[in-house]
């Protein structure tokens, strides 16, 4: 019995990566990702205006008119969500796409030049991860001003160093495997055999780091809005409904809670994701991020 | 021979936070140049004033000296316990820094011990029956729980404990006595522990995956050890490792998390300090926050460091530092 779960632990890990079809609750998560991808870019003819409102109809609970109800200047809750997805999209998609593109720079010069390179930007690397993001974020944005625009460029400053060190353990994955040897055995470039050949082999851990750090972004994103900074007051955003309608919510808790709801959906798809793409694609050693 | 040496890495580590505390508070005291109209206009905070009154401000707060004798007032002060004034309520910074210090110690140490009480026997239990529902079951859940902002897992529950089941109170933090402030502080405790039991979750599983298929466990258990044994002395002891390893990172997302949950709650902690200070441009209180949080940070990253020793007989702290 025990000796069959060491065995049945060793196969189910090497029979892994060849495994081709994701588990359902991956394509779930993939679907639902889709559709908000989808709404983001129709979603202004699915739904009325987030604007509009309606002084006979505040603070309804859901109804077959306004399918979440209202908020508390009458206005539909599903409208505004759907307002919301662009906000809530763009800009994780920008802090995760600085991410990819800075961690596959520094990540593949760091584990693969090695010495004062690797440890200059390890040390740096190191300070940042101690620090936390978010609340500089919040402080950044509050004091300076800049609004969604500089929540984001702070976000991304303090996202890339998860990214840079796996990339750099994969990076160092590849080092020692003999078609490095030989491109340099053949005195190919430095530069060229690190990102003609391997950046290609690093590439999908980056597509995991990407949707690992979209849903990262979301959520702290979706934090600031709520206290009120990096969004326009009154404009449809997820954080921000949340923090608006908490005042009504013991009469209409949907108008609250679905935007968050969606908030965790959203994140939890994109995970589902990168999890997936990360597990088939690292060793179990570097899974525990 | 393990303890050799501690005494010492201990000191040397504490030495470090010299150095941090000087780089944050420049940090700061950058920041705050750079705001538009300077620390006055923050100071006024668009009331109209006099001339003269601006200058009396001015002095009042030392605002009319360079930027260099301000940093070194201030870091003078700071020798002698002095943060300075708050810009608007006139209060001591570390007067309010110390009053609200136990509340936000508190709900850290509720969040802590939650996600590690729960998050390691179930990432644990989840790896020991890897592949069946259950084990999908808490790698679900893992996920779900770290994706989970904690402004919505805070007002979902507050929803659901506080309003429809009526179990904790909606707001505040109690009239005083401990165990009214324990009361009033269970359910804002329990949402700082959700994310960070996701991360234990998941990491515990990872390593947990890992040592099960290593030779000492099959060895162990081909001398017939009981199982809980072979798992809980064995295996977890090494499993704990990486879960070390990423406690810094829970650190930092506990810190994160008291600032939404003490908003949401409406209680009285350095989270909630924060949030009005940077609402109304209150340089010295966030100043003198910026500096808590990073002797924190430095603290706690002593402490995990420390607790590599006790699980980890390699760590010679003769070697680590030279």
């Amino acid at each position: 019995m025990a000796v069959a779960t060491v065995a049945e632990a060793r196969g189910s890990r090497l029979s892994r990566g060849f495994r081709r079809r994701p588990p359902f609750s991956v394509i779930l998560g993939f679907v639902f990702f889709a559709a908000i991808l989808f709404v983001f870019m129709f979603g202004r003819t699915l739904a009325g205006s987030p604007y509009a409102q309606s002084l006979r109809e505040v603070s309804k609970p859901p109804s077959a008119k306004h399918w979440l109800g209202t908020d508390g200047l009458g206005r539909d809750v599903v409208a505004r969500i759907l307002a919301g997805t662009g906000t809530a999209i763009i800009g994780p998609l920008l802090i995760a796409a600085s991410g990819l593109m800075v961690s596959s720079l520094l990540g593949i010069a760091a584990g693969y030049i090695g010495g004062w390179t690797d440890t200059i930007i390890m040390r740096w690397v190191d300070f940042m991860l101690a620090l936390p993001g978010l609340l500089v974020a919040i402080v950044v944005v509050s004091v300076l001003g800049g609004g969604y625009a500089m929540a984001i460029v702070v976000l991304s400053v303090f996202n890339v160093q998860g990214d840079i060190r796996i990339v750099r353990g994969a990076t160092l994955e590849q080092r020692p495997l003999p078609y490095i040897e030989a491109l340099r055995s053949l005195g190919v470039k430095r530069r060229k055999i690190m990102f003609r050949h391997i950046f290609p082999n690093v590439a999908p851990i980056l597509v995991a780091n990407f949707a690992i750090d979209f849903a990262l972004a979301l959520v702290a994103l979706a934090g600031l809005s709520f206290l009120g900074l990096g969004s326009q007051p009154d404009s449809p955003e997820w954080g921000a409904m949340l923090a608006a309608n908490q005042d009504i919510l013991f009469v209409n808790a949907a108008a609250s809670l679905a935007p968050g709801l969606v908030i965790i959906l959203l994140a939890v798809s994109v995970n589902l994701v990168g999890d997936w793409l990360y597990d088939r694609y690292s060793a179990p050693e570097r899974s525990g991020r | 021979m393990r303890g050799r040496g501690i005494g010492r890495y201990i000191v040397r580590r504490l030495l470090l936070l010299v150095p941090i505390v000087l780089l944050i508070s420049i940090a700061v005291f950058l920041l705050t140049s750079l705001i538009p109209g300077g620390a006055v206009a923050a100071l006024l905070n668009g009331r109209a004033t006099s001339v003269e009154q601006i200058a009396q401000l001015r002095a009042k707060f030392g605002l009319d000296k360079p930027l260099v004798t301000q940093y070194s007032n201030w870091l003078s002060g700071l020798f002698h316990g002095d943060l300075g004034r708050s810009f608007r309520t006139s209060q001591l910074v570390s007067q309010s820094i110390k009053e609200r210090f136990s509340l936000t110690l508190i709900l850290h140490g509720i969040g802590l011990v939650l996600s590690v009480l729960i998050g390691v026997p179930l990432g644990t239990w989840a790896a020991m029956r890897r592949g069946t529902a259950r084990d999908r079951g808490v790698v679900g859940l893992s996920i779900f729980g770290s994706s989970s902002p904690s402004f919505v897992v805070a007002l979902v529950f507050l929803w659901v404990f506080a309003q429809k089941l009526d179990w904790f109170p909606l707001f505040g933090a109690g009239d005083g006595s401990f165990t009214d402030k324990l009361y009033h502080l269970l359910l804002p405790g329990v949402v700082m522990a959700v994310a960070p039991m996701g991360l234990v979750m998941k990491i515990t599983r990872a390593s947990m995956l890992d040592q099960i298929s290593q030779d000492h466990i099959s060895f162990a258990r081909a001398r017939g050890l009981s199982e809980r044994r072979v798992i809980i002395v064995y295996g977890l002891r090494n499993a704990l490792i990486p879960v070390l390893t990423a406690a810094g990172l829970l650190f930092v997302g506990l810190l994160t998390g008291t600032v939404f949950v003490e908003t949401v709650f409406g209680l009285p902690g350095l989270g909630s300090l924060l949030i009005s200070a940077v609402r109304t441009s209150d340089i010295p209180v966030i100043q003198g926050l910026a500096l808590i949080v990073g002797i924190w940070i430095v603290l706690a990253n002593l402490l995990v460091d420390l607790a590599y020793a006790l699980v980890d007989p390699r760590v010679d702290f003769q070697k680590v530092g030279k």
